[in-house]
């Protein structure tokens, strides 16, 4: 199996299409968009001409590309290590030690499954990309390769479908939609319409909107604004439950011969392997509204990495989740998971007028400008109320951020609105940091910090401890470690 | 399974070599003169362009200069706050002047260990230790201003203590 040199799916020719015609547009869209608006206008063919000569030369290196691509990619199986041969003019082979892999993933789009192919990701520690990313095999070939690759890292390969015993956690259609109701995605859209300001010849697209909201009476314009702010909230909305509908539709959590399998996509299917000896931390995140309902997500960082587009969801292992489940998933996380019976230690209370400094400082720079535009130096009275409120936010979060530790774990937690769980087992941890700036010196105060191998650089940050409490917690993470060595899971 | 213990430890934390404080006063003479000269070039332009009476640029080589020197008189402080241990365990890094800082990096977590050296610091005879972990993108710690010779020993010293895992 795979012992020879293996050739793509055909489908890979359309898929990688695709793939290079949308990031080669990503980078032509606006002003492809400025020259159509603009397109009337005389003395502008030449460049019209430029820009449509550069689409149809972008058009054809995105049809040369995928298929040179298809012929010259082989892959196969050689002795302890998957080769992954490609390149037409460079030639590469790829070699990677399947001892490394980290995580292999088969992914369907909807392209994949009208022509009956499946993309199969190499994840190894290196690098923030998967490693081995082939863009499509019959369905066939990469379900057997994902089971030949994790078999001989010494696996069984997954049982069939007709055994499947229950999930061991799965989202109904009301909870998918609830997340997707829960987490607005109104500031992504809001991010799009002003990045059409950034493009040279906007003033085309935005004038005739400028010159109707000028000729309005200020009252009017202002109602008209604010109309505008809410219908691009509503429609973040809106294509937030989309995208969590499309994303979480039918997912579920099973357990896998090398730790937790989740299902889900409603038109890309995705099916991950957690590779739960390989976890370096886990976090429990709040959001704001989740908290409201009593609700959270849960993301498990493992050293292997992840596609760069999937960043935001990938380590997510369960997208909504009550807060009273989190043990019973986090058990199968990390072994000695704790969290609801954790003690909680207060860092110092001097943290509170630092807090509410930093947040002062912030909030001012950003409304000086429209209030001080609006108001004049009247504006200075908002400093009152500003300040109460900055304070407030520091108690609020001087309450709730804190740190334990059991035998086996280390957890800190954090946020005012976004509330941050990160958790960090002992044997995971590959440096700590105490530090301390002048400020926090002539406090008394340190920061500690603690990381381990995970990609995405989620840390363990002790902000404002007394100085003798971070030289104590030093003293324990340093004997937990030297109790831990030599007891470490799956390698890394 | 135990990882193996180790034995050969600094005895205590060290000081780096006093040298590096040439290096670091060149290397930041260096960089602010820089500076200097390209913001007083933007100085230069910035008041022409605005018509300003007078087009010779004051402000910038003032103020650059006078970080340069501030930061020249700190040099002494960097390095007295400079130092490493190895520990049978763990290697613990200190330095700082206004951001103080201790890192500690458990012996066994230590992926790789290079020893690098500018032109500058090779004038003096030194060279600067990087500790790499896995998981980290760049090094976790740079110990500067290590003759070669200690360089070579801390390098033997963190690699033959590698336990078989990551």
């Amino acid at each position: 199996m795979f012992d020879r040199p293996h050739r793509l799916h055909p489908a890979a020719i359309v898929i990688n299409f695709g793939h290079y015609f949308i990031q080669a547009m990503k980078g032509m869209w606006a002003p492809l968009l400025a020259v159509l608006v603009s397109g009337g206008h005389s003395g502008r063919q030449f460049e019209a001409l430029m820009i449509g000569g550069a689409a149809a030369l972008i058009g054809a290196f995105a049809l040369v590309g995928p298929v040179l691509h298809y012929f010259s990619t082989t892959f196969y199986i050689e002795g302890d290590a998957l080769v992954i041969s490609s390149g037409f003019v460079w030639r590469k082979r790829r070699t990677i030690p399947l001892a490394r892999i980290q995580n292999v993933n088969v992914e369907r789009t909807i392209w994949h499954r009208l022509l009956g192919a499946a993309s199969v990701k190499v994840e190894t520690a290196a690098g923030r990309r998967s490693e081995g990313d082939l863009a499509a095999l019959s369905l066939e070939d990469a379900n057997k390769l994902q089971a030949v690759l994790l078999q001989r890292r010494g696996i069984e390969p997954e049982a069939t479908d007709e055994a499947k015993p229950p999930p061991i956690y799965a989202l109904t259609t009301k909870q998918v939609f609830l997340a997707g109701m829960l987490g607005n995605r109104a500031a992504y859209i809001l991010a799009g319409v002003f990045s059409i300001f950034q493009v040279d010849r906007s003033d085309v697209v935005f004038k005739p909107v400028i010159d109707y909201i000028g000729s309005l009476s200020p009252v009017a314009a202002f109602v008209a604004g604010s109309l505008v702010f809410f219908g691009l909230i509503v429609v973040g909305w809106l294509v937030s439950i989309a995208m969590s509908a499309t994303r979480f539709y039918r997912f579920r959590i099973d357990k896998h011969e090398r730790g937790l399998l989740l299902t889900h996509g409603l038109i890309t299917q995705f099916r991950t392997v957690v590779p739960v000896g390989r976890i370096q931390s886990v976090r429990i995140v709040e959001p704001i509204l989740y908290r409201l309902f009593g609700y959270c997500e849960m993301y498990a960082d493992t050293a292997g990495t992840f596609d760069k587009r999937d960043v935001g969801a990938a380590n997510k292992v369960c997208p909504i989740l009550l807060e009273g489940g989190v043990s019973q998933i986090g058990k199968h996380l990390i072994p000695e998971f704790e969290f609801e019976s954790l003690w909680w230690k207060q860092v110092s209370p001097k943290t509170v007028p630092r807090h509410a400094w930093r947040y002062f400082v912030l909030l001012s720079i950003v409304f000086s400008w429209p209030l001080g535009h609006w108001l004049h130096w009247y504006a200075l009275w908002f400093m009152i109320p500003l300040a109460a409120y900055c304070w407030m936010l520091g108690v609020v979060s001087y309450r709730y951020v804190g740190y334990s530790f059991t035998n086996d774990i280390l957890v800190s937690r954090y946020g005012v609105f976004r509330k941050q769980a990160v958790m960090i087992p002992f044997d995971r941890i590959q440096h700590y940091t105490i530090r301390s700036t002048w400020f926090q010196r002539r406090l008394g105060l340190a920061t500690v910090t603690v990381t381990s191998a995970a990609s995405g650089g989620h840390a363990i940050h002790i902000m404002d401890l007394d100085a003798a409490s971070a030289d104590t917690l030093r003293l324990t993470i340093g004997e937990s470690i030297r109790r831990h060595l030599g007891s470490r899971r799956g390698g890394l | 399974m135990q990882a193996p213990l180790s034995h050969r430890t600094t005895d205590g934390p060290r000081k780096i070599h006093p040298a590096i404080r040439k290096v670091w006063l060149f290397s930041n003479t260096i960089t602010f003169l820089i500076i200097a000269v390209i913001t007083s070039v933007m100085e230069f332009g910035f008041l022409k362009a605005v018509d300003a009476p007078w087009h010779f640029p004051i402000f910038m080589p003032i103020l650059w200069i006078g970080i340069g020197i501030a930061s020249a008189s700190l040099v002494k402080l960097q390095w007295e706050r400079w130092s490493y241990e190895v520990t049978d365990r763990e290697v613990i890094l200190s330095w700082g002047v206004w951001n103080q800082t201790r890192r500690f990096v458990p012996r066994d977590r230590i992926q790789h260990v290079d020893i690098t050296s500018g032109p500058l610091a090779r004038k003096f005879g030194l060279s600067h230790v990087h500790l790499y972990v896995a998981g980290a993108h760049g090094a976790v710690g740079a110990i500067p201003g290590l003759t070669h010779a200690e360089a070579e020993e801390l390098r033997e010293m963190l690699v033959e203590t590698q336990a078989e895992h990551v």
